[in-house]
């Protein structure tokens, strides 16, 4: 199973047979049911479902931030779900980029100053005020989130999320917390991005509508998990939810 | 981590109200320690060296007349290294202008300057000329207390005899660090001097030639340890020369005093920022545990890019550290202030040639490493929580604050009847447990400092009404160097303005009970008396049995003596056989070792009858009678010294209860810090805390006055809490402090007046209401509109 999940060089990340059930006291809640997945490098996915159907439980254990409780999680060669601390901190670190649904951005530091939390430990890192420039807020370098509206603090969270060139860009309801409009923006913004610079992006997502834009979509339900291909992908201006 | 560096000096500043309450708790903490330890060095090195410049005495012996031809007898006693013999004879001085008599010590010193033990210290004047022929070297502070300075005539009464000398010289001895006229308890500087004459000529008009009354001496190292066999022998040896005492270096009085002042100030030196640094890490991990609290989702997100946990531990530990390194650097100037104003103090205090702040650099390291210690242990809570923290949980919205209903809410009848203002101080109380604990302990702490310095100060006050009400109740005391017959007593009624006379006979004396002994004085008091009442600390009055000796328990739990048992006396006086006495009462005094008797059995034990050695004397004067009073006393020959006891009251006071004073004021400002720091820091961190919930309110139209109550209501229940707490704690550390003054010589009684107790409280509660006044500032001028579309 090793070799097959490193023998094609177009696959970003794969997931064999992932579970996670959570434990709270004597009370456990299964929520990822034998995962198998693909994410194909260069490519943006979009994974679908309800809300509850264990989206953001998915992108945590893809993204290194959590571990499975059973199954398998491949990637750059290694099986996430056996590495230890120290060794999941160092795949955030060099292979992951993260786009939080309510930013997070540190409210104390400037957007420059946000995008550097990230390329100070990167291997690879980008400008940090290139990556601003990507995204369209060079202007702002200097401004505190607290100064910055939703679709900009946004913004500066996908160029930190950039800026270190990381194999795999998660974006967890990305425009969750944004209206339509500055939604779209964003959304618009990611597939530029992926277009231009070839970064692999994962958006997570309850809103059907997004999915149009990906070239792959992953429905998440209770029974598992399906993956269709878009023929023809739309563009951000064109949908709306 | 220079983005992190940035990130963190951002925090401060926005925590800076906060924090600067910790550093402000820590510098005082270190301020303490490095001002009480400094102090305490200064003195002990100074101790240290003056001691061995001056060459101190390991021991003295006190005794009639001794030949010199003896002399080699008793220096051949093994563990005797180096002896002096010298004389020593209290004398009174005749000052112009000044009625009273001033009574003092005089001591031969050799007539050429040689280093000799008990040395002097010249610090103006020379020393003698020749054989020093009419010269006298006077201590420093008795002649700047009388403006006295070489070349000045000085009037000395010498066995009734009046000379008149010339001042040669001024000077100072280790032997007289602290001097206490004989009978006090404080220094008395303008009354009470030590006169310093040339051997030749003490010896020409003390009528001592080829003898000596007094021998200092120095033992060997191996002595030094355990000096009570050598002393032991050197008593058998000198028995037939008359011993009143012999004394060894730790119960010299000025050794004596300077070693309790030494032991209270290491006391402090240790207890002050134990509490301070205490409180500064409770205060600090309440702060820590908020930003833990507060940074959750940004430590997730640092966690998510990458960040590993060395990382943000450093990251976050370095709050810590910087608020322990500033605490330190405040705390260690503001100590070197204190050393340098507590050293001054104590040079009025103690007299020393060359008493100076100086800096340690050991103790300053010390002290800051356990600023840091202190800093990190109050910051581990907080930054460990940090670290632990999953990224997936963090990035999860925080789990709702505990709602829910408290304990308190099951009283479901009690719980209504208090009203919703109270209900929200106290749920708010109830839910952040381990801040209210911690704002409990603070107040009780800051309390527990304010009632132990009142109490400190109350202690002193009524140890001086306790002596001057209850046990010296004389107006004067007049004591005669011989003993003198029952005319003496007809002639003290007769002087100007006496009401009433009482004799008392003072036999020196040495207590033995099997190995254990004990040289001092029984005094024997008529039935009588009104002016000489053995008291207990409770104020009682022991009666003097008809039979026996009534001792001070301290003195019999020394001799392992109790009521019933009979002790071995030695006198000095009559015909000096030992006697067998029995112990027939006990009596608690505040000071000394004191031993009584009744007069006439006494007289008849020792063989004499009617003995006057001292009067006691209650008087009513006019100042023309005064002065003829004080005329009259200094041609009488055998006079050994007048005390004026209001005088001596009014001096008592001054030593204690006002140079006291100002210390308590420094003691006051420390309480301050710990209330306020305390207080700010718990109340800003609920203020940011809850800024939503108390702008709602505001939105909802409360006044700020309104929203401002509600914290002042868990501020009250908080500290008020924190002060019923702090006042048995005060009155403990009161008993402790004081057991630290406590030695062979008296006790520190314990006692806090009912104001004692009213001003503890009442600063306590005014330094709680000011915290509060700066929180309702906080609260006016606080951001509604902001506070309400911030997300958190
Ligand atoms: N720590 C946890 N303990 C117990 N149950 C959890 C925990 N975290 C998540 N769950 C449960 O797992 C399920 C999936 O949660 P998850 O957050 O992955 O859903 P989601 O698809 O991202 O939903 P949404 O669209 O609302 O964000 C939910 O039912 C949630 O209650
Ligand atoms: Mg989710």
């Amino acid at each position: 199973m090793g070799n097959n999940a490193t023998a094609d060089p177009d696959i970003a990340i794969r997931c064999v047979d992932v579970h996670k059930t959570y434990c709270s006291g004597d009370v456990e809640t299964p929520v990822l049911r034998g995962i198998d997945l693909e994410i194909r490098r260069g490519e943006l996915s979009v994974i679908l479902g309800a809300s509850g159907a264990g989206k953001s439980t998915l992108l945590n254990i893809i993204g290194g931030i959590d571990r499975p409780t059973r199954g398998e999680v491949w990637c750059e060669g290694r099986n996430l779900a056996v590495l230890d601390d120290r060794h999941l901190t160092e795949y955030r670190r060099r292979s992951v980029g993260f786009v939080f649904q309510f930013y997070n951005l540190v409210p104390t530091l400037t957007a420059l100053e946000n995008v550097e939390t990230a390329t100070q430990i990167a291997d690879d890192p980008m400008d940090p005020a290139e990556a601003l420039r990507l995204v369209g807020l060079d202007d702002r370098r200097d401004h505190f989130p607290a100064q910055l509206s939703g679709g900009q603090q946004q913004r500066v969270s996908i160029a930190r999320a950039l800026a270190k060139n990381p194999l795999v860009v998660f974006c967890d309801e990305p425009t969750g917390a944004l209206d339509a409009n500055t939604g779209r923006h964003v959304l618009d913004l990611l597939t530029r991005l992926n277009e231009q610079t070839g970064a692999t992006i994962v958006i997570v997502t309850h809103a059907a509508p997004v999915a149009q834009l990906a070239h792959a979509v992953l429905h998440l339900t209770m029974n598992g998990i399906t993956a269709t291909r878009n023929t023809r992908r739309a563009c951000a201006a064109e949908i709306s939810w | 981590m220079t983005i992190l560096a940035r990130k963190l000096r951002r925090d401060f500043v926005a925590a800076r109200g906060m924090l600067a309450a910790v550093v402000a708790i820590v510098a005082f903490g270190i301020a303490a320690l490095v001002g009480l330890q400094t102090t305490t060095n200064n003195l002990t090195s100074a101790r240290d060296a003056y001691y061995a410049q001056c060459r101190l005495a390991d021991f003295w012996v006190d005794l009639k007349k001794l030949p010199l031809s003896a002399l080699a007898a008793v220096q051949a006693i093994d563990g005797v290294a180096e002896l002096r013999s010298r004389l020593s004879r209290p004398v009174i001085v005749d000052l112009p202008g000044v009625s009273e008599p001033v009574s003092g010590l005089l001591l031969s010193m050799p007539a050429t300057r040689t280093p000799v033990i008990n040395d002097l210290v010249l610090t103006a004047g020379s020393w003698f000329s020749a054989d020093g022929e009419n010269e006298v070297i006077v201590s420093r502070a008795f002649a700047d207390a009388r403006g006295l300075s070489p070349g000045d005539p000085l009037r000395l009464t010498l066995d009734g005899q009046q000379r008149t000398l010339r001042i040669v010289g001024i000077g100072i001895s280790a032997e007289f660090v602290y001097l206490i006229p004989p009978g006090g308890i404080v220094p008395d500087p303008a009354n009470y001097g030590v006169f310093y004459l040339a051997r030749p000529f003490a010896e020409d008009v003390l009528g001592m030639d080829g003898a000596a009354n007094s021998l200092v001496g120095r033992l060997t190292p191996a002595a030094r340890q355990a000096p009570e066999p050598v002393l032991q022998a050197l008593a058998e040896q000198l028995h037939p020369f008359g011993v009143f005492a012999v004394t060894p270096l730790k119960q010299q009085d000025s050794n004596l005093n300077l070693t309790a002042e030494l032991g209270g100030l290491s006391t402090m030196a240790a207890m002050m920022p134990l509490i301070f640094l205490s409180v500064s890490a409770l205060v600090l991990n309440v702060l820590m545990m908020r930003l833990a609290a507060q940074q959750r989702v940004v430590v997730g997100t640092l966690k998510a890019l990458g960040y590993d946990n060395r990382a943000l531990f450093s990251h976050f530990i370095q709050v810590g550290v910087i608020v322990g390194l500033i605490g330190a650097a405040l705390g260690l100037l503001l100590g070197y202030l204190l050393a340098a104003g507590l050293t001054a103090f104590y040079q009025g205090f103690f007299t020393f040639p060359n008493l100076s702040n100086r800096l340690y650099p050991g103790l300053m390291a010390a002290a800051v490493a356990l600023a840091l210690v202190f800093a990190v242990l109050g910051s581990v809570n907080g930054v460990r929580a940090i670290t632990r923290l999953d990224p997936a949980e963090a990035m999860r919205p925080p789990p709702p604050p505990e709602g829910g209903a408290i304990v308190l809410e099951r009283w479901t009848g009690a719980w209504r009847r208090v009203g919703f203002y109270w209900q929200m101080a106290l749920r708010s109380l109830f839910r952040n447990r381990v801040r209210s604990g911690v704002g409990v302990v603070a107040a009780a702490l800051g309390t527990a400092l304010l009632v132990s310095t009142f109490g400190m100060l109350d202690s002193l006050k009524y140890m001086v009404q306790f002596q001057f009400d209850k046990v010296l109740l004389a107006d004067y005391a007049v004591s005669f160097r011989d003993d003198l017959d029952a005319g003496a007593l007809t002639e003290a009624r007769r002087l100007p303005g006496v009401l009433r006379a009482e004799p008392l006979f003072v036999v020196s004396a040495t207590l033995v009970n099997a190995n254990h002994r004990h040289r001092g004085a029984v005094v024997g008091v008529t039935p009588d008396a009104t002016m000489t009442l053995p008291t207990n600390t409770d104020g009682s009055v022991v009666p003097i049995p008809p039979q026996g000796l009534l001792m001070a328990r301290r003195l019999a739990e020394q001799l392992d003596l109790a009521v019933g048992d009979s002790v071995w006396l030695l006198p000095t006086k009559g015909l000096q056989t030992p006697l067998q006495v029995p112990v027939a009462d006990l009596v608690d005094s505040l000071f000394g070792l004191g031993v009584y008797a009744d007069y006439d059995y006494l007289n008849r034990l020792i063989g004499e009858s009617a003995a006057v050695s001292a009067v006691r004397l209650r008087t009513a004067q006019t100042p023309a009678e005064r002065t003829a009073f004080y005329t009259e006393l200094k041609r009488l020959p055998t006079l050994l010294s007048v005390q004026d006891m209001a005088e001596e009251r009014a001096n008592m006071w001054q030593t204690f209860v006002v140079k006291m004073g100002s210390m308590a004021y420094v003691m006051i400002l420390f309480g301050a810090v710990i209330f306020f720091g305390a207080i700010l820091n718990g109340a800003l961190i609920s203020l940011i805390e809850r800024q939503r919930e108390l702008a709602t309110y505001r939105v909802l139209g409360y006044r700020n006055g309104e929203v401002g109550a509600m914290y002042l209501r868990e501020t009250l229940v908080l500290n008020l809490g924190g002060i019923l707490l702090g006042l048995p704690l005060g009155w403990w550390m009161l008993l402790g402090m004081n057991a630290q003054y406590k030695n062979d010589l008296y006790m520190m009684p314990s006692v806090i007046t009912p104001a004692g107790w009213f001003w503890s409280i009442g600063l306590a509660i005014a330094f709680v209401l000011i915290a509060q006044l700066i929180v309702q500032r906080r609260i006016n001028c606080m951001h509604w509109n902001e506070a309400l579309s911030m997300k958190e």
